[in-house]
């Protein structure tokens, strides 16, 4: 027959056997947590790693392309440059031979730029015309030929408009 | 005097659960029995211990993060090969202007309408727009109405 301290005795080990077993199950759960903070911290710090890669990449393409930029960004016209680029298209057709007036001249927003829509008109010879209008389609500037038209008329002189579309900024 | 009063009961417990009982016999049984719940208890508290100690170096994942490399909307050479274009066509513009009369046309019979051609401007028609500014898309569509280019 078991003493009472014999039974007190068995109680309180098997106490401490539950308490065991329960502080293990509570260590599994909390290394279990404790993984998945690792691997969402290890993910953060490797994201970080591929942005601050990506930041130096950048770094040096903005340096190495800067004069490339300035470049291309010259090919939009600005809102002053407007009058340059009439001139310039004015300048090549009398070079060309041709009378050349600008018909007309809108702005069309387009994103953070405007699309300058102008019609060229001109009168001349046909070779002459056509050799402005690849010299319009090879502006040095970003631009569009939309709309070409030439027609002769009896005295063998032709007329023709050339429809243009300019990148151009918007006004600051 | 609490503390003194506590600890002068506990002292008294302990010494009854160790000390003999009344009749002065010794009783095996139950001292194997007190010997083996504690030896048990040390053993399995040591291999919990153990086992998670080994866990906690085992257990957590010490494999390589992979996560995906972010583009970048600006690249390098898409902006170097649109620089060269332009240039180019720079270089084309000028030679063409300079060129005036190289290539003789003979023009089409009189009274016709030699091209017709309109276009309306699209997204792909301003790459330097577009590369300058990669947030802007164009929601205009490209189409060709006309009938023959010069």
């Amino acid at each position: 027959m078991l003493q009472r301290s014999t039974k007190i005795l068995a109680i309180i080990s098997t106490v401490i056997l539950l308490v065991s077993v329960s502080a293990f199950a509570g260590f599994y759960v909390f290394i279990e947590k404790g993984k998945e903070l690792y691997m969402s911290q290890e993910l953060e710090r490797a994201q970080a790693e591929k942005d601050q890669e990506l930041f130096k990449a950048l770094t040096s393409s903005l340096e190495e392309t800067k004069d490339a930029r300035l470049s291309l960004e010259s090919r939009i016209i600005k809102e002053e440059e407007v009058i340059n680029l009439l001139t310039l298209i004015e300048t090549v057709g009398r070079e060309q031979g041709l009378e050349l007036t600008t018909g007309s001249l809108n702005a069309a927003p387009m994103g953070k730029y405007e699309s300058l829509l102008l019609d060229v008109q001109m009168k001349g010879s046909y070779d002459a015309m056509l050799h402005m209008l690849t010299l319009l389609e090879h502006l040095p500037y970003q631009t569009i030929v939309r709309g070409v038209q030439f027609t002769s008329t009896e005295s063998g002189v032709w007329t023709g408009t050339v429809a243009l579309s300019v990148t151009k900024y918007k006004k600051p | 005097m609490k503390l003194a009063l506590a600890t002068e009961k506990a002292r008294t417990y302990l010494s009854k659960l160790f000390e003999r009982e009344t009749g002065d016999y010794m009783n095996p049984t139950r001292h194997w029995l007190i010997g083996l719940l504690f030896g048990a208890t040390l053993f399995l508290a040591g291999i919990f211990f153990i086992g998670f100690d080994f866990y906690v170096q085992f257990g957590v994942p010490d494999k390589e993060v992979s996560v995906p490399t972010p583009q970048s909307a600006y690249q390098r050479d898409a902006i170097m090969r649109l620089y060269d274009q332009y240039n180019e066509r720079e270089k084309t513009f000028n030679v063409l202007r300079a060129d005036r009369g190289a290539v003789q046309i003979v023009p089409p019979s009189p009274n016709e309408v030699r091209a017709t051609s309109t276009r309306t401007e699209s997204a792909s028609d301003t790459p330097l727009a577009n590369d300058l500014a990669p947030e802007y898309t164009s929601g205009a569509s490209e189409s060709d109405a006309g009938t023959t280019s010069p």
